[in-house]
């Protein structure tokens, strides 16, 4: 049935990934619905285990499937299951786009309240991965944005669960920061589902992509399928340049030798689903 | 075990947001409580002897003694709908403030039921309705002692509109905050303000205020009694129906909507 859906869904991994997928518990997302009766999203998908990427243009449903699969949002059809095991709401962990911290009060004390209501098992681990001791006699409301996104990781991350849905988990936070969180990303649980609109996020954490347009996805599969194409964006001063290439080692050496750095490697096929 | 951080959230949360509505509120219930023990203090029979001149079959004694009555239960309504109003604003102000903040969001997406949380706020609710109705009978209870304490008797039926005129603001934002979160909005037009939230929260003990008021004119202390105590009693059961019928009826898509 998973390979079918797959398949179904224009899969783009090509045969050596969908054969792989046999040895993988794989994690399936099916949900219908939206706003106010209105149908936004209507996807079913499934991914391996690890690090999926939902990406897709600004409006293209990311935040409201992720809302329906986490039960925020009251679904048409909601099912998020591993190999056909329902996953309980206390097994699923979900982060949203920004929000969950009242201004008034002290980090301290939303920590607290969220981890005596909804546990807080890794705690600790969280508050040292976010560098959030300094902050904790802080007042929410004289935080910074990125100071605040790091609390409302700490939430999510505290939490010790199944399945992770994080809408922009990146969103204001430093480069520092950034990596650190990129890295937890694969300790956290069996299946993580993310959202971003940066590419080169996709490439350094993502095992999977999930391309999602006018509420349905686009493209389901390995990142690896994504790579035969690819874009280098390479500067000279001031002089930013972005080409497509299928040989990345040539056209770099290329480049390299008419004076120009490396910036970033994409993937080709990325961009285009991601914009 | 889940709800007593919700309660000590409420409390947080409403005094910070709220701390000045709150003490402006209860500065008006403590002011209202001296100015109606002041003018029980002073009135004197002869005062009613007018009054009690179109009711021949009422001595004028037991006229004065029925006017006193009546005033208390005035008084003790009176202070009640404040002491609603703010218990209103702890849990009513925390659902707005949670829903704004996106409190709900992250609970509601982390596994915790709505049962859960309509069962959190319903304590926080009563933590906030008791609180306030010993504030409001307290107060009651002072201006008997200061200015009529042969009135005893009626503070039973006093005791019982105060219950109900808390009870049922406090019981009523929660099922109005739970079910349609969308009324907290504030609607403002040319010179006038409007949040129906709050506006439904204190209609009951609106009512009670508007019902003893003939009264003060008839001098009936016994139908009085009688119609308050029987009025009281249907606001009670209609917010406890409200309370146990709201979670059914949770918003879900409002409580998490992040608006004002």
């Amino acid at each position: 049935m998973a390979i079918r859906r797959l398949l179904q869904q224009g899969w783009g991994g090509g045969a050596k990934l969908i054969s792989t997928a046999f040895f993988f518990t794989m994690l399936l997302v099916d949900v219908a619905g939206g706003y106010k009766g209105r149908l936004v999203v209507d996807a079913a998908f499934e991914v391996g285990p690890r690090v999926t990427a939902l990406v897709g243009p600004n409006g293209s449903g990311k935040t409201t499937l992720l809302r329906l699969a986490a039960g925020v949002l009251p679904a048409a059809r909601r099912r998020v299951a591993v190999e056909g095991a329902e996953v309980r709401p206390g097994d699923l962990a979900y982060l949203p786009t920004s929000g969950g911290l009242d201004p008034h009060m002290l980090v301290r004390d939303e920590l607290e309240f969220y981890w005596q209501v909804l546990g807080g098992e890794r705690r600790d681990w969280a508050v040292e991965l976010l560098g959030l001791k300094e902050l904790m006699g802080e007042k929410v409301g004289r935080l910074s944005h990125g100071q605040r996104r790091r609390v409302e990781l700490a939430i999510v991350f505290s939490l010790k669960r199944r399945v992770y849905l994080l809408d922009e988990p990146l969103k204001g936070l430093d480069v520092q920061l950034k990596d650190a969180v990129l890295s937890a990303l694969r300790e956290l649980g069996p299946y993580v589902v993310f959202t971003t609109h940066e590419p080169e996020v996709v490439e350094k954490a993502a095992q999977w992509v999930v391309a999602v347009r006018g509420g349905r996805p686009s493209y389901v599969g390995a990142l690896a399928g994504l790579r035969k194409r690819a874009v280098i964006r390479a500067r000279r001063g001031g002089e930013v340049v972005t080409v497509e290439t299928d040989d990345v080692e040539a056209k770099a050496a290329e480049l390299a030798a008419a004076g120009y750095t490396v910036e970033e490697v994409s993937s080709a096929e990325l961009r285009r689903l991601m914009t | 075990m889940t709800t007593a951080p919700f309660v000590k959230r409420a409390w947080k949360v409403g005094r910070a947001a709220y701390g000045t509505t709150f003490a402006i509120t209860l500065i008006a219930g403590l002011g209202t409580a001296l100015t109606f023990a002041v003018v029980l203090a002073t009135i004197r029979p002869e005062d009613l002897i007018e009054e009690a001149s179109r009711l021949p079959h009422l001595p004028l004694e037991v006229a004065y003694a029925n006017f006193k009555a009546l005033f208390i239960m005035l008084t003790a309504i009176t202070v009640a709908v404040m002491a609603g109003a703010v218990a209103a604003m702890v849990v009513g102000g925390s659902i707005q403030s949670d829903s704004r903040n996106g409190v709900y969001e992250v609970l509601f997406g982390n596994g915790f039921a709505p049962g859960q949380l309509a069962k959190a706020l319903f304590y926080t609710a009563m933590s906030a309705a008791t609180a306030f109705y010993l504030l409001s009978v307290a107060l009651t209870t002072l201006v008997i002692v200061l200015a009529a304490p042969e009135v005893w008797p009626i503070l039973p039926a006093a005791a019982l509109a105060a219950l109900a005129s808390v009870f049922s603001a406090a019981a009523l934002i929660l099922a109005v905050g739970l079910a349609k979160p969308q009324l907290f909005k504030i609607r403002t037009g040319v010179g006038a303000t409007q949040n129906l939230a709050y506006l439904l929260a204190l209609l009951p003990s609106m009512v009670l205020t508007f019902v003893i008021i003939p009264f003060l004119i008839s001098l009936d202390v016994e139908t009085a009694t009688i119609v308050i105590s029987a009025i009281s009693a249907a606001v009670i059961v209609a917010s406890i129906a409200a309370v146990l019928l709201a979670p059914r009826f949770l918003n879900k898509e409002e409580l998490i909507a992040h608006g004002d």
